[in-house]
């Protein structure tokens, strides 16, 4: 399969028709974004719960942002390879477009599925938790390069795992050991922005270390996806 | 070195007990025993550690566990690249499979030494240090590839997966090896670049180590080979039980 283009679409426009019909199908159901939300609201819960029992360290109240934050996404994110696998429509989307759209297209998706929980849950954990916002824009800047690249990653995983049986335990092993170097600079960088005098450049550079991580994974994926597709 | 090509024994030279390559095997063990006996009898206590400075002595045997846990990390990418673009075998993946297993086993070896100069020299046996924090994701990674194969049935799939899931998780070991442990905010109780620079080790130090750490990749070669041996032998099994039932 050339990866350019294959008969009338061009790659731009497979991955855009991907993206729709995932979010068409997505409405129909709301089984991904019924169950994240779900989820999320139920860890924020226990951890308010806790929390208000004593005052733990800001350090502590990341960490439980950054966990809850991960098996919400990865709860969800895993749905949308499974998702082709086991309704069988997995062999008619390989021969309506190439792996690359593919791979675009559901990884738009899962961009958005992130959008929405960090937008849901960010703000609600910070007020149960009574965390300080000393810097919001670096704050919001840190969370968002964060989810990108934890949604980039949850992404290939779930396609690994669609063709491994769609065994749900195995989720958390495999991307948990990808994503950890990830989450310690993620929770670093979202302690730093806790603190007003800590100059912006500190900042920007675990930023970038954030989005860097994100770009290797992108590409990587890019490279294995068709292996892992075209099987 | 024998080390890709090891079964090329053909099938009537079987009856020859004499194990192949016995002669550098037996180097191996001696230079090994040299090493030791050097480690600890030619080369002084190094300046400013503990127990006299017989913790330094460690680092003989620690770090060459731990840059073979790397050194094993980039031999299964490599076959992982292969094993993708040119040669779908399972011989290729039987190779990526051992040497992801000697890299989990010398993880594990890096860790538990490790952790034991820490609690010498400074005072817990867990610190938080990044490298320690490093070698222990290493570790996750070793155990989701393992986990992995043994979640897919189908050996063609699980080949080609795992494969992938190696190359994969290139992404966070170099994270992990090269960029974590060299953040200076993040403080690294590791000295970065002892082995290169020139005021790091005294010479016979210096001897020493590289002899220990060609030693140690004597044994991982050696490994690898009975590992490879016991696959085939496996395989050679399972396949006449079929045959026969």
């Amino acid at each position: 399969m050339s990866t350019g283009s294959t008969g009338q679409f061009s790659l731009f426009s497979a991955a855009w028709a991907i993206l729709v019909k995932d979010i068409r199908s997505e409405f129909r159901t709301r089984v991904a974004l019924n169950s994240i939300l779900l989820f999320s609201v139920t860890t924020m819960l226990i951890v308010g719960f806790a929390a208000a029992s004593g005052e733990p360290p800001p350090m502590v109240k990341i960490a439980l942002f950054w966990v809850t934050l991960f098996f919400a996404a990865f709860s969800g994110l895993s749905h949308v390879f499974i998702h082709e696998t086991e309704t069988g429509s997995e062999i008619a989307l390989r021969m309506a477009a190439p792996p690359g759209a593919v791979l675009a297209g559901k990884l738009c998706f899962n961009l958005l599925l992130t959008a929405v929980i960090a937008v849901v849950i960010g703000p609600l954990f910070w007020l149960m938790l009574g965390l300080s916002m000393a810097r919001p824009f670096a704050l919001i800047a840190v969370l968002a390069a964060g989810a990108i690249s934890l949604c980039d990653a949850a992404t290939i995983v779930a396609a690994i795992l669609a063709k491994a049986g769609g065994k749900g335990a195995l989720f958390g092993a495999l991307g948990f050991p990808i994503l950890m170097p990830l989450m310690l600079v993620a929770l670093h960088a979202t302690r730093l922005t806790l603190i007003a005098e800590i100059p912006t450049d500190v900042i920007a550079i675990q930023i970038g270390g954030l989005l860097a991580y994100g770009i290797m994974i992108i590409a990587m994926s890019a490279i294995l996806f068709p292996f892992i597709w075209d099987q | 070195m024998s080390f890709m090509t090891a079964d090329s024994t053909p099938q009537n030279r079987r009856t020859n007990t004499k194990l192949p390559g016995l002669e550098w095997k037996l180097l191996v063990g001696l230079w090994l025993c040299v090493v030791i006996v050097a480690a600890f009898k030619w080369v002084h206590g190094a300046f400013g550690f503990t127990l006299n400075g017989n913790a330094g002595r460690l680092i003989f045997f620690h770090v060459p566990q731990a840059e073979l846990t790397f050194t094993s990390f980039m031999v299964a990418t490599w076959f992982s690249i292969v094993y993708l673009a040119k040669r779908r075998n399972r011989e290729v993946d039987r190779k990526i499979e051992i040497a992801m297993e000697l890299g989990f086993l010398f993880c594990v070896l890096a860790t538990i030494t490790g952790s034991m100069f820490a609690g010498v020299m400074w005072g817990s046996y867990w610190n938080w240090d990044p490298r320690e924090i490093s070698i222990v994701i290493m570790l996750l990674i070793y155990a989701a590839y393992l986990v992995l194969r043994s979640a897919v049935v189908d050996s063609e799939q699980r080949a080609m997966l795992s494969a992938a899931y190696v190359l994969i998780s290139i992404v966070p070991a170099i994270f992990l090896i090269w960029v974590i442990p060299r953040i200076p905010a993040l403080g690294s109780l590791h000295p970065s670049d002892t082995l290169f620079s020139r005021q790091g080790m005294s010479p016979r130090y210096k001897i020493v180590f590289w002899s220990s750490f060609l030693g140690f990749l004597g044994v991982y070669v050696w490994l690898f080979q009975i590992r490879l041996r016991l696959a085939r032998l496996q395989e050679r099994k399972t396949e006449r039980e079929l045959i026969a039932s």
